[in-house]
């Protein structure tokens, strides 16, 4: 498979999934997976693909977290991570790692607030618990049933 | 939610998750996850049934690999792993933690064997290339929409 199909390939994959597999490594040392909303699923995000296109990074990723949540203790300390896609049906899948980052510009935070946000943070966008995070993949690996390419990002 | 119903849920979710996400740690500390077979899965391995449904541990997780994949190296090196289990339409998951063990009992690597996984170990059960790993889970964590339960599997 040509790299470049891969990298395409990728991006379709982070495009049409629902959910990106989240995981981080906690105080133990233990990696901690979860499933997280996938900020770039076009079908259900459609007001954020103007601001992904913008983007000069075609692999960033943002999530939307709870300020309180496990996860947010976990990266304070280690900020390595790594995200996943798959397709389980088609054995295609791939995986980005990386560092991640907690963004406090406002614009930004605005950029990814939703009406419905509110449910996960009933003070609005000002909400200490509203986090974003912001992930630039340093690696990829990509899956296809028995074939396994690795890329840089 | 009630922990039982949490353990419950957590048991019908490890029989019906398309995949076992696996995450192991490579040498310079980044969590690496993938899709493995989910031997759990009734509908895709049902010859399984009977022998999970003998385990002592009901929670116990059993993933085949290549002895020469990444994740054996990593495991090698760093034994801590989790495992998770997900039904996204649903927001429904579980995670379980805990070091994971390579299996050499020939008569447990018999009962986790299928013919057509000679397309994956070419020498058949006996090939050096394949491996079984086991995960007596030490943690769970069970996530339901915005719920979140711990416990420890395997325990009353």
């Amino acid at each position: 498979m040509e790299l470049s199909e891969v990298k395409e390939l990728s991006v379709e994959l982070i495009e049409n999934s629902l959910l990106a597999y989240f995981s981080t490594i906690n105080s133990d040392g233990f990696p901690i997976t979860r499933a997280l909303l996938n900020t770039r699923y076009k079908e259900r995000y459609p007001e954020f693909s103007n601001f992904y296109d913008k983007q000069n990074d075609k692999y960033v990723l943002y999530f939307s977290t709870n300020t309180s949540s496990s996860k947010i203790k976990h990266i304070k300390e280690n900020p390595k991570v790594s995200v996943y896609f798959c397709d389980p049906e088609n054995f295609k899948g791939v995986l980005f790692g990386g560092d991640i980052e907690i963004v406090e510009d406002m614009d930004i935070k605005r950029e990814f607030w939703l009406d419905s946000s509110k449910r996960y943070y009933p003070k609005g966008l000002e909400d200490p618990d509203y986090t974003i995070l912001r992930f630039k993949p340093k690696s990829g690996r990509f899956y296809y049933k028995l074939q396994q390419i690795q890329f840089e990002v | 939610m009630e922990l039982e119903e949490a353990k419950k849920l957590s048991l019908e979710l490890m029989q019906t998750s398309k995949a076992a996400y696996l995450t192991t740690i490579d040498s310079q500390g980044y969590p690496i996850t993938r899709a493995m077979f989910n031997l759990r899965n009734k509908e895709q391995f049902p010859e399984f049934s009977e022998f999970f449904a003998g385990l002592d541990n009901e929670f116990e997780i059993y993933i085949t690999t290549n002895t020469s994949s990444s994740k054996t190296e990593h495991i090698k090196k760093n034994p801590k792993i989790c495992v998770y289990f997900c039904d996204p339409e649903d927001f429904k998951g579980v995670m379980f933690g805990g070091e994971v063990e390579v299996i050499d009992d020939m008569d447990i690597k018999r009962k986790i064997w299928l013919d057509w996984w000679t397309r994956y170990y070419l020498k058949g059960l006996e090939d050096p290339d394949y491996t079984l790993l086991r995960l007596k889970p030490k943690m769970a964590q069970f996530y339901y929409r915005l719920q979140k339960v711990q416990f420890k599997p395997g325990e009353e």
